[in-house]
Parts: C-alpha cells; sequence; structure tokens
C-alpha cells in the first residue's frame, strides 16, 4: 500500500507541477495579447490612442559566479524601464508603448542561456533580447538567434559572437553594444607602451574567463606586432588566492609593467599581492578596474599606479544622475554595468522607434543602422552595420592613484585605426 | 507555452537524465559514489565536438567514438577508484574532474579553453534524444534484472558477503564503472549536438553533486523514479525560471522536504511497471466498492 | 633559496586557511561519519555577517572573528537541525545525510547571492595604523597571515585540549565511537552532535573571515573551500583531526610548489597525481584510523 501511495504521491506532485506551468502558461497567454507585435485600443480613454506593451528580454548571471555583473546590468535595465514608463511610455509608429522588462537568470551556462532565449522568444514573446557580459553564454546563443529571428545585444566582448569563428562571417541577429574585448585589450596595452614608455610587458591572465583570455590574446597580439617585448605570461584561475607564485616570476623576469586580465575578485588578490611583494610596476586592465574596485583593495598603496581604460566616463551629469538613481532605487552605487544596462534599454527602444514596428526581425533591421542615441556612456551611440559593433566609441583612460579615480584623458591608438 | 516545455524537456531536461544514469548505476547498482561523473559527460562532448568540427563526422560515427573515449577513461580513474571505499572515490572523482577542467583549459589551441568551441553542427533531433534515453533507460532495466545487476546489489548491499559467494568484487566494480562513464559520455556528445557550443565551465562539480541530489530524489533502488526526478527537478527549475534568483532556493527547499520525510526517496523501491500500473489500476477499481461499502455503513 | 622560502610560507599561509576548514569539517565526520558540504555554505554566510559588522558597528578584527565564529556556530546548529536532525534519527542513511548537507549547501550559497548578489563586498583593512608587509630575511609577509596562522594555531590547541580535558570532549570522542553505547550511558547524544555542530561551525566562522580578508567576497566562495576541505579531510584520513591538520598545509605548501613548478593552470592536474599516488601508498589517509563502514 505504502508503495502504491509513493507512486500516487509521485503522480500528484507531477500533475502539480503540469498544473503550475499551464496555469502560468494561461497567465502568459493572457498578457501575450496586448503584447509585442500587436497594440490593442485603450478602451477607458477613448480618445482614439493607441497604446500597447513592448516588451524587452534580458539575460543575465544573477546567482552564479558573475551575478554581480549581472544584478548591476538588471538594475539598470529596469531604472531605464521606468524612466520610460514614468515619462509616458515611448511612441512607436502611431502607437503608445509602455515597456515590460522580462529577464532571466543564466547562472553563466551557455545551455542555460539557449533556454532563456527560446522562452523569451516562444513563451513571453519578446521584440528583442539583452544579453549579458558573457561571452560562452552568446557564443552558445548565435544558432539560436538566427532560428529564432530576435536580434541578441548584449555586453559581449568577444568578436567572435559577431563575426563566427573566423571573425569573417557577419552574424545577423547577434550585436554589441560596447566595445569588444580586443579592442579594449589592444587601448589598454598602448596605453603603458606609446604613453608611459613601458618596454617589458607582463601578462597575468585568468585562464578560465573568457573575456579575459581574448582581451589578453589582442593584447599579446599587439606586443608581437608593434615588437614590444614580452617578458613573461602567467595564467591564474579565477579562484586563486594566491598569485605571489605568479608575480614573482614576473618580477623577476624584469617586467616594467603589467597587463593584468582577470575578473574583479582575482584581480583585487593580485594588486594586494603586488604591493605586498613591492612589485612597484604601472598595471593596467579591463573595466574590472573601475569603481568599486579600489574600495575593494587592502589599503590605498595596493590601489595604486593603475592606468584602464573604460568607455564611460564617470563624471558626467548623466552618469552621476544615474548613480542618484540607483542609489534611491536599489541603495547601491552606479557600476558601469548599471550604465550599460540602462544603455541597453536605451538602444533598444531607439532601434525600435527606428523601425517603427514591435517586429523583432524590423527591429534587428533598424538596430543594424540605428546612430545618433544619446546613452549614459556617450551622446552619440552608432552601430557599424559591417561588424555589429559600436562605431568609435570614446574610450578614457583612468589612473587609480592611493585609491583615487582620475580622468587622465580620452585614447585611440593608432594601432587601431 | 507547452511545445516550449516539451522541447526544453527533451533537449535539456532528458539529456541531463541520460548523464545522470550513470550516477544512477555507480550508486544504485553499486554502492559506490562519484562526485566527477559530469567530468566523462565534457569527455563525451569534446570528443564528439573535435570529431565533427575538424572531421566533419557524422552523428553516427561521433557517438560511439565519444562512449569509446569516455569508457577508456572510465577504465584508467577506475581501476585505482575500485579500491577504494565511499568518501576515497568521491575525492578521487573529484580530483579528476577538477583536473580535466584544467587540462580543458590549458589545452586551448584544442580545445578552445576558457572561449570554448563553437559552431558545432547540431545533428540532434527531438525523435532521437527520446529514443536514445528509452534504450538506455531500457538497457539499464535489464542489466539490473540480469544476474550481472543482482551481483552488484549484492556488492552494494555486502561486500564482504558478495565476495564470499564468489562474486568478482573488484571485476563487477570495474565494469559498472566503465559503463557509466560510457554512458555519461554519450550524455556528452548528445549535448554537444543539441547545444552547438561547448566550454568547460558546465562541467564542474556542482553538475555532479545535482546528478547525485536527482537519484535520491527518485529513490536510488528505482531507475524509473531517478528518470522522473530527474526530469522532474530539471522542469522545475524551467518553470520557476521567470522567479529569476528564487528558483534554485525553490529547488534546494524541495529536495531537502522529500530527503528529510520520505529518506526512501520519492518512488522508494517501487519501479513504474507494469506491476504498479495494475496495482494502481486494481486500487482505483477498488475505489467504487470502497465508496459502496461506507455508504452502506453510513446508511445503517 | 630565499624563493623557495618564500613560496614556503605562501604554501604554509594557504594551508593554515585549509586547516581551519578542514579541521571543523573532520570534527563532523569523525561523530557523524559523513561529509558534510555544507560547510562551506555556513563559511560563506559567516564570513558576510562578519563583514556587516566591520559595516555597521565598525568592529575591529578581534570583534569581527568573535562575531563571526557565533553566528557561524549559531548557523551551523540551525543547519544540523534543519537539514540532518530527522534523517540522523530517522533512517540515518549516511548517503542521505551527505545529499542534504549538498542540498544545504547550495541553499546557503543562494540565500546569500539574492541578499548580497548585487556588489562586491570586502573587509576593510584592519591594519590600516601599521605596516602590514614585513620583511625578514629577504621574506616578505604578510601581517594577517602571521595573525592567521597564530589564530589557527589557537584554535586547533583549544579544540584538541577540549577534546581531551572536558566532558563535551569525552561524550565526542565517545559518540564518534559508537553512537549507540554512548547513548545507553546516559549521554545526550543530540546536545553531543549539536555542541559539535556549533563547535565546527564557529571554526568555520573564523576561517570566513580569513578569506574574506584575502580577497572580495562572493557567495561562490564557499565552493572551492567545500572543495578543498573534502581533499584535505580525504587525505588526512576521514575524521582524524591531526591529521587533517598536517595534510592542510601539506595541501597548501604543493599546490604552492606545484603553481611555480608547472604553473598555477595545471596545478589541479598536479594536486590531483599526488592526490592518487598519495592514497595509493596510505589507502586510509595520513592518519589511517578510518573507521570502516557500511554505506
Amino acid at each position: 500500500m505504502k508503495k502504491v501511495l509513493a507512486v500516487f504521491l509521485a503522480a500528484a506532485m507531477f500533475c502539480l507541477a503540469a498544473c503550475g506551468s499551464s496555469g502560468d502558461g494561461t497567465t502568459e497567454a493572457e498578457t501575450g495579447t496586448v503584447s509585442a507585435g500587436t497594440e490593442s485600443q485603450s478602451g477607458s480613454g477613448g480618445d482614439g490612442e493607441k497604446t500597447g506593451v513592448l516588451k524587452i528580454g534580458a539575460i543575465h548571471d544573477l546567482t552564479g559566479s558573475g551575478s554581480v555583473l549581472g544584478i548591476a546590468s538588471v538594475n539598470g535595465s529596469e531604472l531605464a524601464v521606468k524612466d520610460i514608463n514614468e515619462a509616458g511610455g515611448v511612441v512607436i509608429g502611431d502607437t503608445t508603448y509602455t515597456l515590460e522588462l522580462v529577464s532571466y537568470d543564466c547562472k553563466s551556462d551557455p545551455n542555460e542561456g539557449i533556454s532563456s532565449l527560446q522562452r523569451l522568444v516562444q513563451v513571453d514573446d519578446v521584440s528583442i533580447v539583452l544579453g549579458p557580459s558573457l561571452s560562452n553564454v552568446a557564443l552558445a546563443c548565435v544558432e539560436t538567434t538566427n532560428e529564432l529571428e530576435v536580434a541578441f545585444m548584449g555586453q559581449f566582448g568577444d568578436p567572435r559572437c559577431m563575426l563566427g569563428e573566423n571573425l569573417d562571417t557577419l552574424n545577423p541577429y547577434m550585436f554589441l553594444m560596447q566595445p569588444s574585448a580586443a579592442q579594449s585589450g589592444i587601448q589598454a596595452i598602448s596605453y603603458l607602451v606609446e604613453k608611459m614608455g613601458c618596454e617589458k610587458v607582463g601578462f597575468l591572465i585568468a585562464q578560465d574567463h573568457a573575456y579575459c583570455v581574448s582581451q589578453a590574446n589582442a593584447a599579446i597580439e599587439y606586443c608581437e606586432e608593434t615588437g614590444v617585448e614580452i617578458v613573461g605570461i602567467e595564467y591564474n584561475n579565477q579562484a586563486d588566492l594566491d598569485m605571489k607564485t605568479q608575480l614573482t616570476n614576473l618580477q623577476n623576469a624584469g617586467a616594467d609593467c603589467i597587463f593584468n586580465a582577470n575578473p574583479t575578485q582575482p584581480l583585487t588578490v593580485s594588486t594586494n599581492q603586488k604591493n605586498q611583494l613591492g612589485f612597484d610596476v604601472p598595471q593596467t586592465g579591463s573595466l574590472d578596474f573601475s569603481s568599486p574596485f579600489a574600495s575593494l583593495c587592502a589599503d590605498e598603496a595596493s590601489a595604486s599606479n593603475i592606468y584602464f581604460v573604460s568607455n564611460c566616463s564617470y563624471d558626467t551629469p548623466d552618469f552621476q544622475e544615474l548613480n542618484e538613481k540607483c542609489m534611491a532605487e536599489f541603495n547601491q552605487e552606479a557600476t558601469i554595468k548599471t550604465a550599460l544596462g540602462y544603455d541597453q534599454v536605451l538602444i533598444a527602444v531607439a532601434a525600435a522607434q527606428a523601425a517603427g514596428s514591435t517586429d523583432r526581425n524590423a527591429i534587428r533591421d533598424a538596430l543594424e543602422t540605428v546612430s545618433g542615441v544619446d546613452t549614459v556612456i556617450t551622446d552619440d551611440f552608432n552601430m557599424d552595420p559591417e561588424t555589429h559593433m559600436p562605431l568609435g566609441l570614446d574610450v578614457f583612460i583612468y589612473q587609480i592613484e592611493n585609491g583615487e579615480y582620475i580622468g587622465l584623458e580620452s585614447w585611440s591608438p593608432d594601432y587601431l585605426k | 507555452m507547452f511545445e516550449y516545455y516539451v522541447t526544453y524537456m527533451i533537449n535539456n531536461a532528458f539529456i541531463i537524465v541520460i548523464g545522470m544514469l550513470g550516477v544512477y548505476i555507480i550508486t544504485g547498482l553499486t554502492g559506490m559514489f562519484s562526485m566527477g561523473q559530469a567530468a566523462f559527460m565534457a569527455v563525451g562532448g569534446y570528443t564528439a565536438a573535435m570529431l565533427a568540427k575538424n572531421l566533419g563526422l557524422s552523428i553516427w560515427l561521433t557517438l560511439p567514438a565519444s562512449m569509446i573515449v569516455g569508457a577508456f577513461l572510465g577504465f584508467l580513474i577506475g581501476i585505482p577508484v575500485i579500491r577504494l571505499r565511499r568518501d576515497y572515490v568521491a575525492v578521487v572523482t573529484l580530483g579528476f574532474s577538477q583536473a580535466l577542467v584544467a587540462i580543458l583549459n590549458n589545452a586551448a589551441s584544442i580545445t578552445g579553453g576558457a572561449l570554448g568551441l563553437s559552431g558545432i553542427p547540431r545533428y540532434t533531433t527531438k525523435p532521437m534524444i527520446v529514443i536514445i534515453l528509452i534504450l538506455v533507460t531500457a538497457g539499464i532495466w535489464q542489466l539490473k534484472k540480469s544476474r550481472f545487476g543482482r551481483e552488484c546489489i549484492a556488492i552494494k548491499a555486502d561486500e564482504l558477503t558478495a565476495a564470499s559467494m564468489g562474486i568478482d568484487v573488484a571485476r563487477t566494480k570495474l565494469l559498472v564503472f566503465i559503463l557509466a562513464c560510457a554512458i555519461s559520455a554519450l550524455a556528452g556528445c548528445l549535448y554537444v549536438h543539441t547545444t552547438s557550443y561547448l566550454d568547460s565551465a558546465s562541467f564542474g562539480w556542482d553538475q555532479s553533486s545535482m546528478w547525485i541530489i536527482m537519484v535520491y530524489f527518485g529513490g536510488v533502488s528505482s531507475l524509473t523514479g531517478s528518470v522522473f526526478a530527474g526530469i522532474f527537478l530539471t522542469m522545475i527549475q524551467e518553470i520557476f525560471r521567470f522567479s529569476a534568483e528564487w528558483r534554485t532556493v525553490i529547488y534546494c527547499v524541495i529536495v531537502l522536504i522529500i530527503v528529510n520525510f520520505r529518506p526512501q526517496g520519492l518512488f522508494g523501491e517501487t519501479e513504474l511497471d507494469m506491476k504498479t500500473f495494475r496495482k494502481i489500476g486494481r486500487a482505483i477499481a477498488a475505489i467504487p466498492a470502497k465508496v459502496r461499502t461506507h455508504r452502506k455503513r453510513e446508511g445503517k | 633559496m630565499t624563493y623557495y622560502l618564500q613560496l614556503l610560507v605562501n604554501g604554509i599561509s594557504t594551508g593554515a586557511v585549509y586547516a581551519i576548514i578542514a579541521v571543523g569539517w573532520a570534527l563532523i565526520f569523525s561523530i557523524l561519519k559523513f561529509s558534510n558540504f555544507a560547510h562551506g555554505g555556513t563559511m560563506v554566510v559567516a564570513a558576510y555577517a562578519g563583514m556587516l559588522c566591520t559595516q555597521i558597528f565598525g568592529a575591529n578584527l578581534w570583534l569581527t572573528l568573535i562575531a563571526s565564529a557565533l553566528i557561524g556556530g549559531a548557523l551551523n546548529v540551525l543547519v544540523e537541525l534543519v537539514s540532518f536532525h530527522r534523517i540522523r534519527l530517522k533512517s540515518n542513511q549516511l548517503l542521505l545525510l551527505f545529499v542534504s548537507a549538498i542540498t544545504m549547501g547550495l541553499l546557503l550559497q543562494n540565500l546569500v547571492a539574492i541578499r548580497f548578489g548585487g556588489i562586491f563586498y570586502s573587509y576593510p583593512n584592519f591594519f590600516e595604523n601599521m605596516n602590514r608587509y614585513i620583511t625578514i630575511l629577504g621574506l616578505s609577509i604578510d601581517v594577517a597571515d602571521i595573525i592567521m596562522l597564530a589564530v589557527a594555531a589557537v584554535c586547533i590547541i583549544a579544540l584538541v585540549l577540549i577534546l581531551k580535558k572536558t566532558r563535551l570532549g569525552v561524550a565526542v570522542r565517545a559518540l564518534s565511537m559508537d553512537t549507540r553505547a554512548t547513548s545507553l550511558m546516559g549521554m545526550n547524544v543530540n546536545l553531543i552532535v549539536l555542541s559539535t555542530f556549533f563547535i565546527a561551525g564557529a571554526l568555520a566562522g573564523i576561517a570566513g573571515v580569513f578569506v574574506g580578508t584575502r580577497t572580495v567576497l562572493s557567495p561562490t566562495l564557499g565552493s572551492t573551500y567545500t572543495v578543498k576541505a573534502f581533499m584535505v579531510a580525504v587525505i588526512g584520513g576521514l575524521g582524524s583531526l591531526n591529521g587533517s591538520l598536517f595534510a592542510a598545509l601539506m595541501l597548501g605548501v604543493v599546490e604552492t610548489f606545484l603553481t611555480s613548478w608547472i604553473g598555477s593552470a595545471l596545478q589541479p592536474v598536479g594536486s590531483f597525481i599526488f592526490m592518487m599516488i598519495f592514497l595509493l601508498l596510505f589507502p586510509n589517509g595520513l592518519a589511517g584510523n578510518f573507521t570502516s563502514d557500511k554505506a
């Protein structure tokens, strides 16, 4: 009897789950009728103005190892949606749309990313999908975007996402809205070499982090082509807590600057330990050096002698305003990722407006040539239809000295031209 | 909506279940404990990916190839493992999975390292995955009922007694381990031909421990229970996807409740076979009679 | 020569963190005979709790250590009550305890991610007014590492004294030999188990603070250390405190030297081979007093 009971229990749980899903399904279907692509006459107003809901999907890592970046991005996107809706929505064609953000967690896992993308399109019927700063998830999604015919605009820095394996085929539905990893790698190292006069570069690379590896590879290529000496390439894993060994090797090899390609956590550890070893040479790297990095370092002496590239200036009124909103809404300081998440929504809306429709393919076509968008990071955002990457974004060189961020200058190396 | 869930179930849950069946036969049949089974899925995945990508082989070649490579590595790891006790088996398999991920990251020129391998041909179709899952499940079912399977269960119950009955404990364990690794590698092959992209991050010890949770959730002595649990737990996560970061919490709470209040697992030792169905049928058929007698009693 | 001495120092300071975690792990294994994979979860929660103490109350290192230890201990008692208590009393299947522990660890990690996942947190600099890095004989040594070594040593000596000298210690040791006999002697087994969990949790809390001062806090921090603690506990001989202590220091040193010789990239491979050879030579770990169990 007990066994039979157990099977019943199992069956009941399954039914419960099925009910849960189908119940969920009906509500989705109901909202679906007033969502993307379709518009409904607003009955109450009676002034003949059409309204609708523009659904925007977002995929970010909310619980995995990249959750800090993912949550900041989602927060940014939510702020943008809130701002636009409070301002009365957005007019596309002859219809006023309110925005709705549907964000899913992908745990930095490629397969989860594909499922999220399918669900966003097939179940939630979104018009465009905003993506994470995770190149592996984006690479896995390329085929799926072609099947679903939905534009996937993300922060994934690996150019292979947009241009295919050998950087020669354009993936029609993949878009990048920040400088690629390769660009930022070259911008970072070229500043040290060309402006600071460094001659012997040492690399410290998180080998299990896709963005860091592609960034470092571009920087290594730059050094090889311009004849800068590479004295050592050391690898570490993201979870490492002791990088003194690698740093000592670079120190002994006589490096006069360090290219530190690591995500925030190991970046902090290695920067502290570099200071501990008394290895006082300039350091460069990517956006992971941006605020709040300096406050995470053990002391001010560690957070010194660092030069990094940022595609966002933190002193602009736009960014300050975003920071205030973020503090008010989430009680967290805005980071570059918050700004990028905010901008993703603005660019998506601009594309929808240019398309004059909420149709997924129309938005994709418009996104290809979207231009002149006033965003937080730049006043003039232009997409390059040839590469699906932004055109000519200004980058700024920031210096960290005694825990303080100092904006130095905007920088565009000749190598990239 | 419904269509989406069916697609998800086949493309994700079924493949995970095939991988999990590797854990099932290791733990459910012989009582060993593998904490690195997902690494063998990675082995199968990378074998299939490299063969399909570099040599353009079809799935009918990559599938057996990945199983053979998986079985071979299973053999290499199995030799030391079978002589060890429970936690030692777990630590060796765990160490192996860590080492494998390090090798995959390091051999970036072949495996793509952290950047992964993209553009792998998508060979699988939904019917194919369903048929393979049924075949694998049926195969393990037969194995469990066979003489070999009964020997395994004897080893699980008591190794010493089994040995004294003339069962070659080491050989049986090794065979089971190899078979389990081949099955997990098979799942890896299907995975890579479904997603078309592969990197090393998805095969850590957390994935392996998820599989162990599934096996125990369904009932470690019940094959159909484990299969059901695998599908159920994967679908739970998908169904609650809208709740973003809370879904793993929901998942954990459900598992904790079952493990605490139904220690033999959801299905216990019951298999979902004809016998059980007949029993359920009889129980349902008996309901009207019971109601009648109940009414009669009330009438009196 | 200095280079290798420096490696040795680095290795020992890494090993000391492993040691505090692994000793707590071994303590629980010795009485319940299962690997508590929720240990890493407790450590992370305590690390975040300690960080909050510094932010809200401006606590110094010592107060933070005490607070984290208390919170870790209390949390571990809660973990026992929620995820192990019923299984222990009703079925006492070791593998179920194991499954429950993994799930609990995952749950704790995700709860932390929900509450604190949004931004990076780090401990303040506890050594503001002093020179944090000192140089002895050409070796660069972090004061934090010295304090950590000292605290680890004090904790472990205190633990050994508790186990050897107090009634509780005698009870714990009795329990690790035979649960039934212990309860027949009229001892309250539940109370002993809960006390053990409290002590182990307190050690996890202390470890959490030291890990936190070395790096930036993240919810997944526990996962790495869970794996390391498991390896250490197995190499040391499951359930043996002395064994895990030596194994932790050994693993720390071996890892550091391997990183220097073959690079951090291949270091897990080296560690794996080291572990295999070790287990072939000492199938029951360093201490070799593995109590045989039937799972």
